[in-house]
């Protein structure tokens, strides 16, 4: 007959029963985890959340890619110590290619002027050239502000905030931060022949902060990005029920 | 005064002229090229500036090459500057 269980009595093995099948199950019942605890479990990693980003491999900063999933020692100034850039996004190539080509133009232009109106021809030779130095250096000027532009204006997704690096010249800037927390919605929207050919598009994002809408404009991948957003949105849900918010 | 002197006198104000017309213009357009260099030099500090400022905001690893190639830019601007003084 079996023994009657006392559970007001201290069993020896406690923890673990015995069947009659002669294995061994442990009792892994323990005390729930507090709120404190919760709150000191480390944040978890993109790659454990994020299925977009899993199957990107982290990129070097130094690239001059548009599209730079977990970029390597990329920082911005008002990154804070636990925040980490998991996206960095710039305008596709693809829209440099009117200035690029205007450069180029610019470039070729004195030789077709010297062809078709011969007049710069009568000024001494050293006036010339110093024209010709002069063309040039605006030229440079041109193409070194263009690309300027393109490198610096950014888009950052954390896995705290979104920012938009906006350098409207080379004497302004502007700076939009949103928390994740805040994004009410987000719209890609991709048209034409060229965006739908080379899949870039603008995402707008509307938030509940002072800034109310936030533009990525011809980002690459706008589908992509979209779903990072949304993955990291359920993240910061997931966060706030667990208690795990920072 | 005789005629072929006079010819002589007029068809020399005329070249005297030319050359004074000729020297004008070279003249003007030197001080245009040294105004254009000074603006130059002014829009290859603004440059300067700027990317320094820029490389404040997005820290990249590609930066110093960025902001070397800024202050080139500039020595640049001053030899062309220097340049369209001594032209």
């Amino acid at each position: 007959m079996p023994d009657i269980f006392d559970a007001s009595q201290k069993h020896p093995s406690q923890g673990s029963v015995s069947d009659t099948t002669g294995t061994t199950a442990v009792d892994t019942a323990t005390e729930p985890e507090t709120s404190a605890e919760v709150a000191r479990r480390p944040r978890r990693h993109v790659d454990e959340y994020s299925e977009v980003l899993r199957q990107e491999t982290a990129t070097s900063g130094n690239s001059f890619q548009a599209w730079l999933p977990k970029p390597h020692k990329v920082f911005f100034d008002t990154q804070m110590s636990d925040e980490h850039v998991l996206l960095l996004l710039r305008r596709h190539p693809i829209t440099q290619v009117p200035w690029i080509l205007s450069a180029i133009g610019l470039a070729l232009l004195p030789f077709l002027v010297a062809a078709v109106f011969p007049v710069i021809q009568f000024l001494p030779v050293r006036y010339i050239m110093a024209a010709l130095i002069g063309w040039y250096a605006l030229v440079f000027s041109f193409g070194f502000e263009s690309f300027l532009m393109w490198f610096f204006n950014v888009y950052i997704i954390t896995d705290e905030r979104i920012i938009d690096v906006d350098f409207n010249s080379l004497i302004y800037k502007n700076i939009s931060t949103a928390k994740l927390d805040n994004i009410e919605d987000i719209t890609s929207t991709t048209g034409g022949a060229i965006r739908s050919i080379f899949d870039f598009g603008t995402i707008k994002i509307q938030t509940a902060a002072a800034n109310a809408e936030l533009e990525f404009e011809d980002v690459p991948h706008p589908a992509k990005v979209t779903s990072v957003l949304n993955e990291l949105l359920l993240e910061e849900e997931r966060e706030k029920l667990e208690g795990r918010v920072n | 005064m005789s005629s072929t002197s006079q010819l002589g006198l007029i068809l020399g104000d005329s070249t005297n002229l030319a050359a004074s017309t000729e020297g004008a213009a070279l003249f003007l357009i030197k001080i245009l090229l040294i105004v254009a260099g000074f603006l130059y030099v002014c829009f290859g500090v603004i440059v300067t500036r700027q990317t320094a400022v820029m490389k404040k905001t997005l820290i990249t690893p590609i930066e110093p090459a960025i902001q070397l190639l800024g202050l080139l830019h500039l020595f640049v601007a001053l030899g062309i500057f220097v340049f369209f003084l001594f032209l």
